[in-house]
């Protein structure tokens, strides 16, 4: 890095399609610049995905190489970033091929649906940890925790969150990343977010007794 | 309470739709059915407040950056991967 000639201009190449188009056309040490904007993002995404750091960082490098062999097949229909982690999705699907044919785990709706018809039985006041400014309640040990209720969804469900609600995709690009239904990925996502919501509450409820 | 003269099946009716009512995604006319009901009903109001914030709080749950050990590693691959006469898959053959 230290003897690069050209360092790439970031304000010249801020967006990806330029930059694919450029590393196409040649100036392939603009690869760098996408791996430094992605792979933290895709680190993220696989320590969630995958809930250990080998995998994780497997996953990274898998999904970068991948992205490099395959980007003359880049055909701009999407964005760069969809595409880059329909590669993650894929790569994580197949190492999680194995494990999965144990139990594709399900998150019973009528579980969720009787502990909403338990609190509208027994209505009470929006709790202190959905009143307070956000600002007040984050702290690193609540991520931490966020990270660990994220981790326990069912897959199925977790990676529907994770690009929903983490990498901000719609719910038209995450059908599309992972092939189901829009109508399918908002069930999914409606249920995971019950999930964590009963698993934060918990959390909460307690942690914030003495604030 | 604010709850006890109305029909829970409405709410639960309702709550499978507080996801979409969140992200903006329900048209004018559901809009103001849920926001209706979510005026009339403190279960409802509740549920809404707190799947809010949930999805706030995963928004704002750290990011974990690279261990640094592994970010020298890819840092190594990338440098071996660019110094590659060409993309390998597609090297033409030589003759
Ligand atoms: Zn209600």
């Amino acid at each position: 890095m230290k003897t690069e000639r050209t360092p790439p201009a970031p304000a010249a190449v801020d967006d990806d399609d330029a930059l694919v188009r450029r590393i196409l056309a040649g100036e392939r040490e603009l690869f760098r610049v996408l791996v430094e904007r992605y792979a933290p993002r895709l680190y993220t995404f696989g320590r969630r995905m995958c809930r250990n750091e080998p995998d994780a960082e497997d996953l990274v490098q898998e999904t970068l190489l991948s992205a490099f062999r395959h980007l003359p097949e880049f055909r701009f229909e999407s964005k760069f970033k969809n595409w880059l982690f329909r590669i993650a999705v894929n790569a994580c699907r197949k190492k999680h091929r194995r494990a999965r044919l144990a139990a594709e785990e399900e998150l019973a709706l009528e579980d969720l649906d009787r502990r909403l018809a338990d609190e509208a039985a027994r209505p009470g006041a929006v709790p202190l940890w959905a009143r307070l400014p956000l600002e007040r309640l984050l702290s690193e040990e609540l991520s931490a925790q966020v990270r660990e209720a994220i981790g326990s969804l069912p897959e199925k469900y977790r990676v529907v969150l994770l690009l929903r609600d983490i990498e901000g995709f719609s719910t038209e690009e995450t059908a599309r990343l992972l092939r189901l239904t829009p109508v399918n990925v908002k069930v999914r996502l409606h249920r995971a977010r019950l999930f964590l919501r009963e698993r934060l509450k918990g959390v909460l409820e307690h942690g914030l007794q003495g604030a | 309470m604010a709850c006890r003269e109305h029909d829970h099946r409405r709410c639960l009716e309702l709550s499978r739709r507080i996801s979409a009512y969140l992200d903006g995604e329900l048209d004018a006319s559901e809009r103001r059915a849920v926001e209706e009901h979510l005026a009339a009903c403190l279960a409802c109001a509740c549920c809404a407040a707190t799947l809010k914030r949930t999805v706030e709080l995963c928004r704002r749950a750290a990011p974990q950056p690279l261990p640094e050990p592994f970010a020298r590693r890819l840092d190594g691959l990338l440098a071996r991967l660019l110094a590659a006469p060409r993309v390998p898959k597609s090297r033409p053959r030589r003759g």
